[in-house]
């Protein structure tokens, strides 16, 4: 269950697979939400933040008007949500590569992503060969509840459980985290926000924002800036404290049909410098995927 | 007497045990029936013209890896190894196939540089169901250092340096899976290990080899000591390949919405023990004309077994807790039949936690049950284990693990740092230190500590 140059084998009804492919050309979907945004962590990421997210060229609601018919700022619990509220699709489905750096030297690794809704992420590595068949599974429980990420080891054959303090764990040596990854722990629902500043960007302003977990964290607050037309965050800052630990940026975004998707993103370590670059490519959304694809057996099953 | 001395020595009976298990398992496996069978499996599963090359792919590893001493005076390397391993997947919408093909020579066990079709094995998937088919492993169970489920497959005991990805030897079986529902997580398993195959002991000779068994000079007979003539070579008995003899396995697995989501399994095993009892006969001797004289006649068999288990893990308050618990049943139920196996039992429970600076630690306390012999006291014993792990850089990982047997105070400490040079490329430097009375489980090995350096490269 893979693509493979310009065949998409996902298990069944691979012809209307195939003529969903998108191969560079539009069609997007990224995008889940703010968390996505936020968070963004994860991987998301990019992928995900892609693939959350929205379709880029809806507009984002629109402030409302304020008294003299002069359009009140948002706040940034509307911002946020605005954030959140773009579309998502259904399925997605591509690769993925990411790039440790450390003094000029990097390693790569390359994955294959699966995506459902904002809820459930299938991660496999596809190399080096050392980790090859290595799976990771997060699947967000409804309503905030606890959430389920598993790990498959190849090599023990085993399937192992992500527990929760293991999620604030190196994701595979990464400056992710399993959580950033899996885009856990950013639901709107979870912070409460201030809005900081708004600065003057080249398409309109950009909100700085303030997120604050409501609930004791790897990370204290996180400094957003999202840009206006809102689709996502295009920097978040991780803080510890008043320790800034990592900056995530969204180097790179592109339009895919009705999405708009971030296809580079880099997390930098403050602290040490390390970076890790996760870049997208061979995105599909709103694939068909197979009833399994987010069980302890589609990660088990062979690359 | 003569049972307590064969319990004593049962470690060095396993020596000349090894003599006899360890080429079949290692020579005579990998023979023309695993190389027909990966054939077979490539040409089921063989590429198409309309399928990519991709579907195919090739990869490997080869490590070599020396030992120094750290006990002793002897400062020669010893325990060298060099292994190639070759893998190939074949992997289709509906099915895959997996074969490592692997070549070693193993300084430490004096065997000849060997190729080895370590597993071959194929998948055919359905939407409610899957079929493997093969050599393969298996792995029940939920702990990592101790498991007392983890029964399908034999152990590969010869070494104990080895990788733990390579512990478990890969037999032929048939492996059924059936989902209820394609979307859950719920599933019974069925598995047939059709031929029995015994663990891997330590070589004769090799490094890892226990001490030469000490057999007794005489033996009380009816009062008096006779004196052994003659020690036999040791028989050795394997379960005959038929079909009653076929191990069997039922695993069902589910997800409870328990504390937040909890993983539990209950599985059961009817087959053979994959470790042999000894037994020691005494006979007359019909040669001995004048002074009356026995023979002894070591013997190994492997006994019937029935395990019953149960596999649970969850976290708590960001602790992650996995427990496997086991007890399997022999046909000497009430411990009266001094040459069969008693019954016993084992429950582990696994707690993990990370650290805010990403230390990892884990730790194992498993308790051991084994049903006496009659008129002697069951055996209980409590292991532990310990695991710290670090990852301070994408390159650079360390970690210290311990394992130490509170009932005979023996143990080993194992600290390791692994670089990666380059993608695919690690260098390991670790040590195995052992500990405790010279006749304690692990203490025995102490003038066996060595550290160890490995270079494997992945492509």
């Amino acid at each position: 269950m893979r693509t493979q140059g310009t065949k998409v084998r996902l298990g069944y009804d691979v012809g209307r697979l195939r003529e969903r492919r998108v191969r560079g050309q539009a069609r997007h979907g990224l995008g889940r939400s703010i968390l996505d945004g936020l968070a963004g962590l994860a991987l998301v990421l990019a992928v995900s933040v892609g693939l959350v997210a929205a379709q880029a060229f809806v507009p984002a609601a629109i402030p409302e008007a304020g008294a003299g018919g002069v359009l009140a700022a948002p706040t940034a619990q509307q911002v946020m949500e605005r954030v959140q509220n773009f579309p998502v699709p259904k399925t997605m489905h591509g690769q993925l590569s990411m790039t440790l750096v450390s003094g000029g030297k990097g390693l790569a690794r390359k994955m294959e992503i699966w995506q459902q809704g904002r809820d459930k992420t299938v991660i496999k590595f596809l190399e080096p060969a050392d980790v090859r068949g290595t799976a990771f599974l997060a699947i967000l429980s409804e309503g905030g509840g606890d959430d389920t990420m598993m790990l498959y080891l190849p090599a023990l054959k085993a399937v192992r459980r992500v527990a929760g303090s293991q999620r604030q764990a190196s994701f595979m040596g990464s400056d992710f985290t399993y959580d950033d990854i899996a885009n856990l722990g950013i639901r709107v629902e979870d912070y409460t926000y201030q809005m900081l500043a708004t600065e003057k960007g080249a398409s309109g302003p950009i909100y700085v924002i303030s997120a604050t977990p409501k609930k004791p964290g790897k990370y204290t607050s996180l400094k957003l800036w999202v840009p206006e037309p809102v689709t996502l965050p295009s920097r978040v800052e991780f803080y510890q404290g008043k320790e800034l630990l990592k900056t995530l940026s969204v180097e790179h975004m592109q339009d895919f049909g009705s999405y708009r998707l971030p296809t580079k993103m880099v997390m930098t370590d403050r602290s040490s410098g390390h970076q890790t670059i996760i870049q997208l490519s061979d995105l599909e959304t709103d694939v068909a995927l197979p009833a399994y694809t987010f069980t302890q057996r589609f990660l088990t099953m062979p690359l | 007497m003569i049972q307590r001395m064969l319990m004593r020595r049962e470690r060095a009976w396993r020596q000349t045990a090894a003599r006899w298990l360890a080429r079949p398992a290692a020579v005579a496996a990998p023979g023309l029936w695993g190389l027909a069978l990966a054939v077979a499996g490539i040409l089921a599963w063989g590429p198409s013209p309309e399928v990519s090359a991709q579907d195919l792919t090739l990869g490997g590893r080869l490590q070599v890896q020396v030992g120094v001493p750290l006990a002793g005076t002897d400062s020669q390397l010893v325990d060298p190894s060099t292994e190639l391993r070759l893998k190939l997947d074949n992997a289709k919408d509906q099915g895959a196939f997996h074969a490592d093909l692997v070549f070693r020579e193993d300084g430490a066990q004096p065997l000849p540089p060997s190729w080895n079709l370590r597993t071959a094995y194929g998948t055919v998937n359905a939407p409610s169901w899957e079929l493997s088919f093969g050599k393969q492993v298996v792995a029940w169970g939920n702990t990592d250092l101790f498991n007392p489920v983890n029964v399908l497959n034999p152990d590969d005991l010869s070494n104990p340096t080895k990788d733990p990805a390579d512990m478990k030897l890969p037999v032929l079986m048939t492996k059924f899976t059936y989902y209820p529902a394609p979307g859950g997580d719920t599933s019974l398993q069925a598995v047939v290990v059709p031929v029995f195959t015994p663990s891997l002991l330590p070589e004769p000779g090799s490094y890892w080899a226990p001490p030469a068994p000490e057999y007794p000079q005489a033996i009380p007979v009816q009062g008096a000591l006779v004196p052994v003539s003659r020690v036999e070579n040791p028989e050795i008995s394997l379960p005959a390949a038929t079909p009653e003899n076929a191990a069997v396995g039922l695993r069902l697995g589910t997800t409870l919405p328990v504390l937040g989501g909890s993983q539990v399994a209950a599985v059961y095993y009817h087959g053979h023990l994959h470790t042999p009892t000894p037994v020691l006969q005494v006979e007359p001797d019909p040669t001995a004309s004048q002074q009356p004289s026995v023979i002894l006649k070591p013997a190994l068999h492997y006994d019937p077994v029935n395990t019953f288990g149960a596999e649970f893990s969850t976290s708590v308050a960001g602790i992650g807790l996995s427990s496997t618990v086991g007890y399997s049943l022999t046909p000497d139920k009430d411990g009266t039949d001094p040459n069969t196996a008693n019954p016993s039992g084992m429950a582990v429970v696994e707690a993990s936690y990370v650290f805010a600076n990403g230390l990892n630690l884990s730790a194992e306390v498993a308790e051991s049950y084994a049903k006496g012999d009659r008129g002697q006291a069951d055996q209980w014993t409590t292991q532990t284990g310990l695991l710290l792990m670090h990852q301070p850089t994408d390159r650079l990982t360390w970690q210290t693990a311990l394992l130490y047997n509170v009932s005979d105070k023996g143990g080993v400490i194992r600290p390791q740092v692994q670089y990666t040079l380059t993608d695919g490329v690690t260098a390991t430097l670790a040590a195995f230190a052992f500990f405790g009375p010279e006749n304690s489980q692990l203490g025995g090995y102490h003038d066996k500590s060595l550290a160890t350096l490995s270079l494997s490269c992945a492509f």
